[in-house]
């Protein structure tokens, strides 16, 4: 939890203010109650040298009577407890208490203590050892004070010659004032500084806890209240601060800075916009390129058709003519022209199948080739590639076998595009194999994907041809020796189309004992 | 039930003239009785006079697949109710991998598909094996 600035100022200055105050107030007292002890010594020393002037007479003519009359007069008032005169032996010979006339006390008393600490007693007492602050049986605390009756000229010549001129002191005079109004004026004193200083602490500690609040609570809260703000993403609020203070001045640059985020992020608006603008106009530019390469797709394969459509028209019915022309009369010709009209008819044959090649390859190649994939039955496949090329591999007299497990999944592919290629390698198996030779095409399922190998006994290729066997236009050399005609673009077609399903090819042969070619395509899932 | 070759009638519909000629002679070999048109309109009006048991049909004539619309127009249209099981093989010089896929086509303009096709030049083995093959059944 968050604890308010404020709060925590305010502890701590109270702190500080109960300290300083409360020892300004303690020393205070301590310094008006030494001074004002003081004050009430001296005039107790006053009034004994007083008292004593005012007896010096009556002591002068030893009228004791008078003497003791005067300190009873003098002992009744308020002001005085109690007024003793001591003889130089410590016996009462005065006092506002007749009773206590002719009691001694003794010398080591406390009180009589700080003169008779030694064998002869001090004679000239400073101030402060003529007074003394203690409290009485009652509990009440009494000053008292000593006054040494000092022997002067006139006791001492005074007819009566009753004390030697030797002596130096001839008795003492103590008085005690009793400090109950002292002690009551210092407590209420003492009460009243205390409600002072209370009184001041509240005034100061509220005045700075004012303060704190107005200069410092209050602006830092607006300044949080706009950080919580800005951070929502309320970029058009402001502390709106008229303090020329730090936190003022802080609250400012923290609204300049609001501004500037404003301004950035507008100007960041405002480049997403264009840039947005752009990438539409990008866009649309792009479509209508796209728009236009589709319709210079769509009238390339127009002009594809049309350019097949005259070419294998023309060749189609030349290839026919020919062909038929020598089944309608072989003894027709004679032996020179019925070999021109092979010849012809290999040729044209020949052509038609360069011309579909080249046509296949370039349609496979073309960005435009399109795959229809659906869920297909490769036994379906490969039983119609195996119907469709029976009567070409019974005329080479050659078996071709077909081991295909009855229970083959579905694969994901283009049914039209998968027979081509088979198509293409069953081809190539027959047209490399000489009479009387095998073909061998077995599928076998495996988990992830389906083999499906072609295996012939036709001429092989050379191992250090294999690598090149799937380039386009590149044939054997034993093909070309053997005089087998071809194109070189079967395999590169195959490789297209088992690439397109995401299989793999591979082919091993052997150079005069066959070839196998696997083509691996995974199983749809 | 093998049908007297002879008597089946096959109509063939090619603007080539030449390639006219030539299926004639192979088709007349198997022996078939074969009636020609060298365009649309004229296979209409002899299909309507000749009636005949199997169709082979070029598909680019006057323009590329007005083959499409015949084929079409023979197997649903009420005009032709007559014929509509009348079987129809296509011919092409267009091979159907080049980009012209047939069924793909057909499909998707909505339009009956022929029974079979062959390709131009069609070698007569081939020819003759899918008309006897259709003609039977």
């Amino acid at each position: 939890m968050r604890k308010s600035l404020a709060v925590k100022l305010i502890f701590y200055i109270g702190i500080v203010l109960v300290l300083t105050i409360g020892f300004f107030a303690y020393i205070n007292t301590k310094i008006q109650k030494k001074y004002l002890i003081e004050e009430m010594k001296q005039s107790g020393i006053q009034l004994g040298q007083i008292i004593e002037k005012s007896i010096s007479y009556d002591m002068l003519t030893a009228q004791n009577d008078r003497i003791q009359k005067t300190l009873e007069d003098i002992g009744h008032t308020e002001s005085i407890e109690t007024i003793r005169i001591f003889d130089k032996e410590g016996t009462i010979i005065g006092s506002n208490t007749v009773e206590e006339l002719g009691m001694s006390i003794d010398r080591k008393a406390e009180a009589c203590f700080v003169c008779h600490s030694e064998e002869h007693p001090e004679e000239e007492l400073a101030s402060s050892d003529m007074t003394r602050i203690f409290t009485a049986g009652s509990g009440r605390r009494l000053l008292g004070i000593i006054n040494p009756i000092y022997n002067e000229p006139q006791c001492f010549n005074a007819s009566c010659h009753f004390h030697p001129q030797e002596q130096n002191v001839l008795g003492v005079m103590d008085i005690l004032l009793p400090l109950d109004r002292f002690d009551r004026e210092m407590g209420s004193s003492q009460r009243q500084i205390v409600l002072y200083f209370l009184f001041t602490f509240l005034i100061i500690a509220g005045g700075m806890g004012l303060l704190i609040f107005m200069f410092v609570n209050r602006p830092i809260n607006r300044l949080i209240v706009g950080t919580r703000k800005i951070a929502e993403g309320n970029l058009n609020y402001r502390i709106g601060s008229h303090h020329s203070d730090e936190v003022g001045e802080l609250g400012k640059s923290f609204d300049s800075m609001t501004a500037e985020l404003k301004k950035s992020r507008e100007e960041i608006e405002q480049w997403n916009l264009k840039l947005k603008e752009k990438v539409k106009k990008a866009t649309e530019n792009l479509e209508l390129a796209n728009q236009k390469l589709q319709e210079l797709d769509h009238l390339k394969s127009n002009f594809m058709r049309k350019m097949e459509h005259g070419l294998r028209s023309h060749i189609g019915v030349i290839q026919s003519c020919v062909s038929m022309a020598l089944k309608e009369g072989d003894s027709a010709f004679s032996d020179v022209q019925a070999d021109l009209i092979n010849t012809a008819n290999r040729r044209s044959t020949m052509l038609l199948e360069v011309l579909d090649d080249i046509i296949l390859l370039s349609y496979r190649q073309s960005a435009g080739a399109e795959y229809f994939m659906e869920h297909v039955s490769l036994k379906d496949i490969l039983h119609k590639v195996h119907g469709d090329f029976k009567v070409q591999a019974q005329k080479k007299n050659i078996t071709m076998d077909l081991n295909i497990p009855s229970d083959l999944s579905p694969i994901q592919a283009d049914p039209e595009a998968l027979e081509e290629a088979f198509s293409n390698l069953v081809n190539n198996a027959i047209k490399y194999t000489k009479n009387d030779g095998k073909i061998f095409v077995s599928v076998k399922q495996r988990e992830k994907e389906i083999k499906i190998e072609v295996t012939d006994t036709g001429i092989g290729i050379a191992a250090e041809e294999l690598p090149k066997i799937f380039n386009e236009f590149y044939r054997a050399s034993n093909a070309k020796s053997n005089k087998i005609e071809g194109t070189g673009v079967g395999l590169t077609i195959v490789k297209e189309i088992v690439d397109a399903h995401h299989g793999e090819i591979r082919i091993q042969s052997e150079l005069g004992k066959g070839s196998t070619i696997t083509v691996l395509l995974p199983k749809s899932t | 039930m093998e049908l007297d070759r002879s008597s089946a009638k096959i109509l063939i519909i090619d603007d080539d003239p030449d390639y006219l000629k030539l299926t004639t002679l192979m088709l007349k070999e198997a022996p078939y009785n074969v009636v020609t048109a060298n365009n649309p309109k004229e296979g209409k009006e002899k299909l309507f006079s000749e009636k005949p048991d199997l169709i082979l049909l070029d598909i680019m004539m006057d323009s590329l697949f007005d083959g499409y619309s015949l084929c079409n127009d023979i197997k649903t249209s009420k005009e032709y109710e007559e014929f509509k099981d009348t079987p129809i093989i296509f011919v092409s010089a267009v091979k159907k991998a080049t980009g012209s896929r047939f069924a793909f086509d057909l499909n998707e303009q909505g339009l009956r598909g022929p029974d079979d096709y062959v390709d131009k030049p069609a070698q007569s083995e081939d020819l003759i094996a899918r008309i006897n093959k259709l003609l039977n059944t």
